[in-house]
């Protein structure tokens, strides 16, 4: 290797470490925190801890219902993803691949959701949901959540289809193949990474919204995590600890389900199912 | 055939239109016509007043300008300087460096801690006594440069920009799946023809990541028309209105003010900028054509 | 191949319907607690009383680390022994208070209020009377003298309009200011001080000492600054006492208030610490209950805190004493406190039983045992047994019998829109960025936005 080629190598890994310690510090100072005490916390923020202590995650399942929202979030946001990726991903894959009739109004409208504020959605959501019968059930939270996802998958999923050579999906048609054996069979595999990608985008967006899951919601059985959080926070009272704790206790999920939809991104490329 | 055809795409279409139509068609009627009324949400009565609101906005109202400006500087910077950085990061990553899956994982992290955690963490991490800016500052002995980061006027502005940058890892994942996707026969003939790394990176991964780019500057700049929640927890807009973005602003009157009419004038000039910024990007990018 | 794809669709089509229908049908099994509140109220009508309880909602932000947490527990504890077969008292939790009011707007303004609601601090009363939503009271006040003699004619007044009670207050919160007896000592200071000038010249001493005089913050409502601010208006004479008790002022431009902030811009520069500015309640409080700084304004409901080793040292709580203001002020105003808004009378019936529950002088007094909150009937007295368990309390309300000047607090007198940008206009004023004029003039032209 020339010098100058293991020079720009050596740059190239301090850039990237060096983001990954922007990135990771603040996951770990809470991780870090989550084991100090108040006291501690908030007088000396970035000192280590003295002694390690488990208490803030003992008062965070005991203050909050953690392990009901917890189970409820598992429910509401893996059905949302499952659900919205499919459904809104067929909507894609038809706007980046066909030419119909009203196909850019279509567009250009369903492109409103990406632009509208959260606080014109609050009390018209809220009206639709408890109309439909779906206030305080899970279904009425899957559905925002699908609906509040539509932008991000829509948009990311049609450029993913848009990179797809047209030859694949035609040699499919020659063969004979229908309309939802193609998409099914073919689109889907090889929009892989694509299909990966959104649904952790649309994951962690259900795991964290927080607004409607407290609009239309009000018991318990349904309620989500993100609401959790407030437990741990109030005007003038605070447990910054047991708040840490239950932070890295609800942000573990999101990270499970990264890996593992990333692992998915690796793997079609070693599967060689893409081949130009 | 085209019969059939045409059926299976409104068949394809049919979820997406129902769930927008649930979730997102009353909004959008609401926003944009009571902007043109005087109402408040809780004192019934709608009168209509034409075009007062907006008139009141662009003339009137000295926060507005404020927050439409700084909104307009940041929608500029994320589309830039935020998806650029995001495109080099995963251009690195493609070439799979050591421990590059754990690379991966930290820079998706900051994009799942809930934002009202985030908020925390940046006001600790700016906080003037004990935060780890000042602190590493008078680590290398330059004490003069610490400063109240989010509360002074003169840094307020660079201090919320910067609390953005975590979020670039959001683009690298993105454009980072789609270089995985792109056939390794495409580098091989290069390759062949001689071409270096670097000239592989430049001349046959970039132009096929024009779509994925494309849709991150759109994501990315679209995102400063809906997002406060950083800024409503921790500068809340201050100090005066240094930081006050347009979303922000819009929440306040609405939530606080309960001056929906007024939120919803904004709300509609956010739809428009929208419009505009996904115009612009379209036109740039060609965006919309398969071009395999 | 025609019917592999039915085949497909109707797979599809069934999962999806599958996955919903799972998840609406546990959901209409628990749902019959809602459900049921209304058959019994029909069946009531009907004459058929008795037979199920009635049904009443009841959000509440009283939960998780919020001080009141346990002692709604008990009283719901203590309600369903007692009323368990005639009302059953459905709690919505909602934790965080702006979570609440957030709420509470939007089941306000699509007419879905829940049948109790909390009024205190943001004033939700008046915009559920402007809707219509709110269930009269008097009747059920004047049928019972007693629990009507359990609160102040000031109090009841506060709750009323054109003559009609709507509310009734579940405490008193007198809020003065506490201070570090072992670090006044140190500097040979005897007391708190009576006027604002001896007040400033104890700072001062502080200061030479090393000492930071008062925790401050700005953030969220900048809650402790305010409580600094509104005292030396309110006890700088006659104007100051008036607009300090004037409820949703439109114009801050007057003498009192801006040479009241001139002082607390005088004092972010000097007497507090460099977080301050920008700084949230909770570095104030730590400020405090760590040591490093004298004095800290805030409620009765901090001296927990003054005992909690995970925030504090052990034994911090025998260092702190309790004040009223320098100029003989003290926070003491009548205040909001729930209101009842059920849509029919059955449940209107039973809730206001819930309420006097939680409200009466049992209710106050096993308040003020639990978690030392101040009762709002003016005939229960400290006994010494309570004095003893919590000294700071007692110590506060025998100096707030000789106070001259009482007047509410900010965030309960302002406009909210004016409380917001109180919070982000403080810290330009800290840094000498805008005058206190200027200050002014922002805070008169938000306030004329309402």
């Amino acid at each position: 290797m020339k010098i100058s080629e293991k020079i720009t190598q050596f740059f190239k890994y301090v850039f990237l470490w060096i983001i990954t310690l922007i990135t990771l510090i603040p996951f770990l100072w809470i991780w870090m925190s989550s084991f100090k005490s108040n006291k501690e916390i908030l007088t000396s923020a970035l000192a280590l801890p003295t002694e390690f202590s488990f208490e803030g995650y003992i008062d965070a399942f005991n203050t909050a219902p953690l392990l009901n929202y917890y189970m409820n979030s598992i429910i509401v946001v893996v059905t949302s993803t499952l659900l919205g990726v499919f459904l809104v991903g067929m909507a894609a894959y038809v706007i980046a691949r066909f030419d119909f009739k009203f196909k850019n109004i279509i567009f250009v409208t369903l492109s409103v959701s990406l632009l509208l504020p959260i606080t014109a959605l609050i009390y018209p959501i809220y009206s639709v949901i408890r109309g439909l019968g779906l206030y305080d059930t899970r279904s009425g939270l899957i559905l925002v959540n699908i609906g509040l996802g539509l932008p991000t998958t829509l948009y990311i999923l049609r450029s993913y289809f848009l990179s797809i050579p047209k030859e694949l999906e035609e040699a499919a048609y020659i063969d004979g193949s229908g309309f939802f054996r193609t998409y099914l069979s073919i689109m889907i595999p090889i929009a892989k990474p694509g299909f990966a990608t959104a649904a952790v985008l649309q994951f962690i967006l259900g795991w964290n919204e927080f607004l409607f899951a407290l609009v239309i919601t009000d018991s318990k059985r349904v309620r989500t995590v993100p609401l959790a959080i407030n437990y741990f926070l109030s005007q003038f009272s605070f447990d910054y600890r047991a708040l840490f704790a239950a932070i890295v206790i609800i942000t573990i999920p999101s990270i499970i389900a990264f890996v593992a939809l990333q692992e998915q991104v690796v793997d079609s490329l070693a599967a060689g199912s893409v081949k130009g | 055939m085209d019969k059939k055809r045409n059926l299976y795409i409104a068949i394809f279409l049919m979820p997406a239109i129902i769930i927008f139509v649930i979730i997102y068609l009353i909004p959008v009627y609401n926003v944009i016509t009571t902007s043109f009324l005087e109402w408040n949400l809780f004192v019934g009565d709608k009168t209509f007043i034409g075009l007062d609101n907006y008139i009141n906005a662009f003339t009137n109202d000295s926060l507005f300008m404020a927050s439409l400006k700084n909104t307009l500087i940041w929608v500029v910077l994320q589309g830039t300087f935020h998806v650029g950085l995001g495109t080099m990061v995963a251009l690195f990553l493609a070439d799979k460096p050591k421990m590059w899956k754990f690379m991966r994982v930290s820079y998706m992290l900051p994009n799942m801690i809930s934002g009202a955690a985030f908020a925390i963490i940046l006001l600790n991490i700016y906080n003037p006594e004990i935060g780890l800016i000042n602190q590493f500052i008078s680590f290398l002995g330059v004490e003069n440069f610490q400063q109240n980061w989010f509360f002074d006027t003169s840094t307020a502005f660079f201090a919320v920009t910067m609390t953005w940058l975590p979020y670039a890892g959001l683009v690298a994942i993105l454009v980072l799946a789609e270089i995985m996707s792109i056939p390794t026969s495409l580098y091989e003939a290069a390759a062949i023809a001689g071409a270096t790394k670097f000239q592989q990176k430049l001349y046959v991964t970039l132009p096929l990541l024009k779509n994925i780019i494309g849709t991150c500057v759109l994501i990315s700049a679209t995102s400063m028309l809906k997002e406060f929640e950083h800024i409503y927890l921790t500068t809340n807009g201050g100090p005066g209105s240094t930081t006050l973005s347009l979303p922000l602003y819009l929440y306040k009157t609405a939530l606080i003010e309960n001056n929906y009419a007024y939120a919803n004038t904004m709300g509609t000039i956010l739809v428009i900028i929208g419009f505009l910024i996904i115009f612009v990007i379209n036109k740039l990018f060609v965006l919309g054509h398969s071009d395999r | 191949m025609y019917n592999r794809l039915i085949k497909l669709t109707l797979v599809i089509a069934l999962c999806c319907s599958v996955v919903l229908a799972g998840c609406s049908s546990t959901d209409k099994e628990s749902n019959t607690d809602t459900s049921k509140g209304t058959t019994t109220t029909k069946s009531t009508d009907d004459k058929k009383s008795a037979e199920e309880p009635v049904s009443i909602l009841f959000p509440t932000f009283q939960v998780g680390v919020n001080s009141s947490a346990p002692l709604l527990t008990e009283n719901l504890r203590l309600f369903e022994e007692q009323y368990g077969d005639k009302i059953n008292v459905q709690l919505e939790e909602i934790p965080g208070d702006q979570a609440y009011v957030d709420k509470m707007k939007i089941l306000l303004s699509a007419g879905d209020l829940p049948d109790l609601v909390y009024a205190g601090g943001y004033n939700l009363l008046d915009l559920a009377l402007a809707k219509d939503q709110v269930v009269d009271l008097t009747a059920y006040l004047e049928a019972d003298p007693e629990w009507k003699e359990s609160f102040t004619e000031d109090d009841l007044a506060f709750n009323s309009r054109d003559g009609k009670y709507y509310g009734v207050p579940e405490e008193k919160q007198p809020i003065g200011y506490f201070y570090n007896k072992e670090l006044f000592a140190q500097v040979g200071i005897e007391g708190p001080a009576k006027t604002w000038d001896e007040f400033f010249e104890q700072c001062e001493v502080l200061l030479e000492a090393g000492i930071i005089p008062v925790s401050m913050d700005s953030a969220d409502s900048g809650w402790v600054t305010n409580l600094w601010l509104n005292s030396m208006v309110a006890t700088s004479g006659p104007e100051g006492l008036e607009f300090a008790n004037a409820y949703y002022p439109k114009d801050f431009n007057n003498p009192a208030f801006i040479d009241g902030m001139s002082k607390i811009q005088m004092m972010y520069q000097k007497y507090t610490t460099v977080d301050a500015v920008g700084g949230k309640y909770e570095h104030a409080a730590n400020n405090f209950l760590s040591g490093k700084t004298a004095m800290i304004a805030n409620g009765p409901w901090m001296i927990a805190d003054f005992n909690d080793s995970d925030k504090t040292e052990e034994g911090f709580a025998d260092k702190v004493g309790s004040a009223i203001y320098p100029g003989n002020g003290l926070y003491d105003a009548p205040m909001y406190g729930y209101f009842v808004a059920s849509k029919d009378e059955a449940k209107a019936d039973a809730t206001v039983e819930f309420l006097k529950f939680i409200t009466d002088e049992e209710a106050q007094l096993r308040g003020l045992d639990m978690i030392g909150r101040i009762p709002a009937s003016p005939s229960i007295e400290l006994t010494d047994e309570i004095k003893a368990k919590y000294p700071l309390l007692a110590e506060l309300i025998e100096a707030s019998a000789a106070v001259e000047y009482r007047y509410p607090t900010t965030q309960s007198a302002w406009y909210p829109n004016v409380v917001d940008r109180f919070s982000s206009e403080a810290p330009a004023l800290a840094t000498g960025d805008i005058t206190p004029e200027e200050f002014a003039e922002r805070m008169t032209e938000t306030a004329e936005k309402n």
